[in-house]
C-alpha cells in the first residue's frame, strides 16, 4: 500500500478498513510518517564535483 | 570481454554511441549512486571509489545494456555487486552478522503492539535528521539496502528483486523486517528523550 504495490482491490479494501479501524489507522500513519521522515530528513550528500569529471575523463581517452 | 554480465543479447555500440549512452543514461544518476555508495560504506573516499568503479564497469559492459531500459536499476545492481565483491573483502570490519540468521530471528517475533503507536506518532514528528539517519545506519547492510532502494530511491519491488538478485518475496519480507527494526529503534529514541 505505502509502496504503491497494492492492487486497486486491495487498496479499496484497505481504505474502507482504516476508516473504521482506529488501530490500523494509527499504525498506517506511523508508517507513513517514518517514510516521510526518511525522505525529507536524510540529508543528501552532494557529490564531490570532481567525481563526475574524473569518471568522464576516464571514459573518453 | 568476459561473460561476467549475464545477457544473451549481444549488442555492439560504436565508440561514439557508447559515449552517448554513457552520458545520456548513466551520468544523470551519479548523484544518487554516490549517496547510495555513501550509505553503504560510510566513508566519502570509499563511496567515491565505489561509484567510479561502478561507472568503469558500466562502460566496460555497456554492450549488455539495452538503450532505453532502466539504466538506474542496472547501475545500482553493478554498484551493489561491486560493494559485495570488492569492498567487503577489502574492509577489515569485524565478523559479519549473517542476515539470514537475523532475518529468521526477527521473523519469529511479532510486530510491536499497537499500545505504543500513538506515542511514536507524536514524537517522530519532532525527530531530527540525525536520529533517523542513525537508525537507518544501524541496520544490517541488507536491511539498510532495501529501505534505501524503496523509500529513498522509489524502486518497485520488482526492480529491487532484480537489483539484489533475490526473489520478490524476499524483498517483501526483508523490507518488512527492516521497517519493524526501524520503528523499534525510533521508538526507543522517543522513549529515551523522555516523551513518555
Amino acid at each position: 500500500m505505502l509502496d504503491n504495490e497494492a492492487t486497486s482491490v486491495q487498496e479499496e479494501f484497505f481504505n474502507s478498513h482504516i476508516e473504521k479501524c482506529m488501530v490500523c489507522f494509527a499504525h498506517y500513519n506511523v508508517e507513513k510518517q517514518i517514510r516521510q521522515l526518511l525522505k525529507t530528513k536524510m540529508n543528501k550528500k552532494s557529490v564531490p564535483s570532481a567525481l563526475a569529471n574524473e569518471i568522464r575523463g576516464k571514459i573518453v581517452k | 570481454m568476459t561473460n561476467q554480465v549475464d545477457t544473451p543479447v549481444k549488442r555492439s555500440y560504436s565508440e561514439a554511441k557508447k559515449v552517448q549512452v554513457f552520458d545520456g543514461e548513466f551520468m544523470p544518476h551519479v548523484d544518487s549512486m554516490y549517496n547510495f555508495a555513501y550509505r553503504l560504506t560510510f566513508d566519502e573516499d570509499d563511496a567515491k571509489d565505489l561509484v567510479q568503479d561502478t561507472y568503469m564497469k558500466a562502460y566496460r559492459f555497456i554492450n549488455s545494456f539495452q538503450e532505453g531500459t532502466n539504466a538506474k536499476a542496472w547501475l545500482y545492481r553493478i554498484l551493489k555487486n561491486s560493494f559485495i565483491n570488492d569492498y567487503r573483502k577489502k574492509s577489515k570490519q569485524p565478523a559479519k552478522v549473517d542476515y539470514q540468521e537475523v532475518e529468521q530471528f526477527y521473523n519469529s517475533e511479532d510486530t510491536p503492539s499497537s499500545a505504543t503507536v500513538d506515542l511514536r506518532m507524536e514524537t517522530t514528528k519532532d525527530m531530527i535528521g540525525d536520529e533517523i539517519s542513525n537508525a537507518l545506519n544501524s541496520l544490517a547492510v541488507d536491511f539498510r539496502t532495501v529501505v534505501i532502494l524503496c523509500d529513498l530511491e522509489g524502486f518497485t519491488y520488482e526492480e529491487m528483486a532484480k537489483i539484489l538478485d533475490i526473489p520478490i518475496g524476499t524483498v517483501r519480507s526483508r523490507l518488512h523486517r527492516a521497517r519493524n527494526l526501524l520503528r523499534e529503534k525510533l521508538g526507543t529514541y522517543a522513549l529515551s528523550m523522555g516523551y513518555n
